[in-house]
């Protein structure tokens, strides 16, 4: 639940200007804090135009305030920038303080994410709300997405309809620069007995396509069926060929 | 033939099994065929480009370049389960009207037909010559290749299409093995198009 406008009248920065409303807006759903006592604790000035003594959320305000008076517009105000106001801001504590407040926010949505996967349809190249959230996450914050679908896959390990979701959504929103830190993952999934799960992990290396995914298919023992097996060897001839590794 | 894409190989490789003494096809191998008004789309090819031309329409209604599963019915087969076809032109969107025109629906599908349907392409799943299976990278090596033979208008795929085959042509155009391969003016083109756009968001 987002805070009353109340909120403004006794915030000097959001007092100069209405158009700050929208400022406001803007960190509100930029923050991920799901509890309102927990947003006026860090928010809330504690002596004139004093801050919290959080270091990252005042240069949150401090980004706002400082651009209040130039010549941006509220409306030029986007997400992006105070994203990238984040993202340039290489205090290694400030760093944290964000990474853990987007885990934070990811945690909270497990139920949302595990409940897409079991009611959507998985089928080759469809996006569907599982896909589409998971996605989301990886655009917010990838490196804190990926060490959460790890979290995630073994929390539910022994629920192959939520590994197979994980994987086929990993599959399709995650690039082969970021592949080592979930390859344990998708080995664990080739092991698996079962189908829908070898299959989800053979379409991420089948899409990441690295020497690390030839290696790790080299190793398989067993598949579901002889079809899963033709599809592996079919991957594994074409990486082959393109890394030049037979 | 008829080309009928499916949603994935677990569902029909036999793995997919209900424990019941009296178990027939499986659930989920069923809610493969989802019906749109008692309809199940296939595509016509009578040749090897035809079958081409059913993977690159299938891919096409897509929202990412992955594998193109698929099974070849024959029509002869469906009209003995009293399955008949009306031609319909498919959402293929991008593809020439000539790809598109090449989509049929089969119709008045009801839970006998689904059932007979479905015992029918799992025996042609278990004698693999009538399963097709493109891998992810020779569905976007189809693509690249129908961009250029003008057969896909690149700009008029789905947005989430054009962004996955972009970064697919990306990634292609890095492969050392081979980066040697011309990209042609077109792709060229289209990845520009699709970078402006990305940059302009």
């Amino acid at each position: 639940m987002r805070p009353q406008l109340d909120f403004f009248k006794y915030n000097p920065i959001f007092q100069q200007n209405s158009s700050r409303e929208k400022d406001f807006d803007l960190l509100w759903s930029n923050l991920f804090i799901e509890d309102v006592s927990e947003f006026y604790k860090r928010w809330i000035p504690q002596n004139g135009f004093g801050f919290t003594e959080n270091p990252s959320t005042t240069d949150y305000v401090k980004f706002i305030s400082e651009n209040a008076d130039d010549d941006l517009t509220a409306d030029s105000y986007t997400s992006e920038k105070i994203k990238v106001a984040t993202k340039e801001n290489t205090n290694t504590f400030d760093i944290n303080v964000v990474n853990q407040r987007d885990m934070r926010f990811f945690q909270s949505q497990n139920l949302n994410v595990i409940d897409a996967i079991k009611y959507s349809e998985f089928e080759d190249g469809v996006d569907n709300d599982a896909t589409r959230m998971v996605k989301s996450f990886i655009e917010r914050n990838s490196s804190v997405a990926y060490n959460w679908i790890n979290e995630l896959y073994s929390e539910n390990q022994n629920t192959p309809k939520i590994t197979e979701g994980l994987l086929r959504s990993v599959a399709m929103c995650v690039i082969s620069d970021d592949a080592p830190i979930m390859l344990p993952m998708v080995k664990a999934a080739l092991a698996s007995k079962y189908g829908e799960e070898q299959e989800a992990a053979l379409m991420v290396i089948e899409s990441w396509r690295t020497k690390e995914c030839l290696s790790v298919l080299r190793s398989v023992r067993e598949f579901s069926s002889e079809w899963m097996k033709e599809y592996a060897s079919k991957i594994m001839a074409e990486l082959c060929q393109e890394l030049e590794q037979c | 033939m008829l080309i009928r894409g499916i949603a994935s190989v677990s569902r029909w490789d036999g793995s997919t099994r209900v424990t019941r003494d009296d178990a027939t096809t499986a659930g989920d191998v069923i809610s493969d065929l989802r019906t749109t008004q008692n309809t199940l789309s296939v595509w016509n090819a009578e040749t090897n480009d035809a079958v081409d031309d059913a993977v690159v329409a299938i891919a096409l209604g897509r929202t990412s370049i992955s594998k193109v599963v698929a099974l070849q019915l024959d029509e002869a087969e469906l009209n003995r389960m009293e399955i008949y076809l009306k031609d319909e032109p498919g959402k293929a969107n991008g593809a020439i009207d000539a790809i598109k025109n090449n989509h049929r629906n089969m119709l008045e599908i009801d839970y006998k037909r689904l059932g007979l349907l479905s015992n029918y392409m799992l025996d042609l799943c278990r004698k693999g010559e009538f399963r097709i299976q493109k891998s992810e990278s020779e569905v976007a090596h189809l693509i690249k290749r129908y961009i250029d033979e003008d057969k896909i208008k690149a700009d008029e795929m789905g947005e989430d299409l054009q962004n996955s085959f972009a970064r697919w042509i990306k990634r292609y155009m890095e492969n050392d093995k081979v980066k040697e391969e011309p990209i042609s003016g077109k792709i060229k083109d289209f990845l520009k198009k699709v970078e402006d756009k990305q940059n302009q968001k």
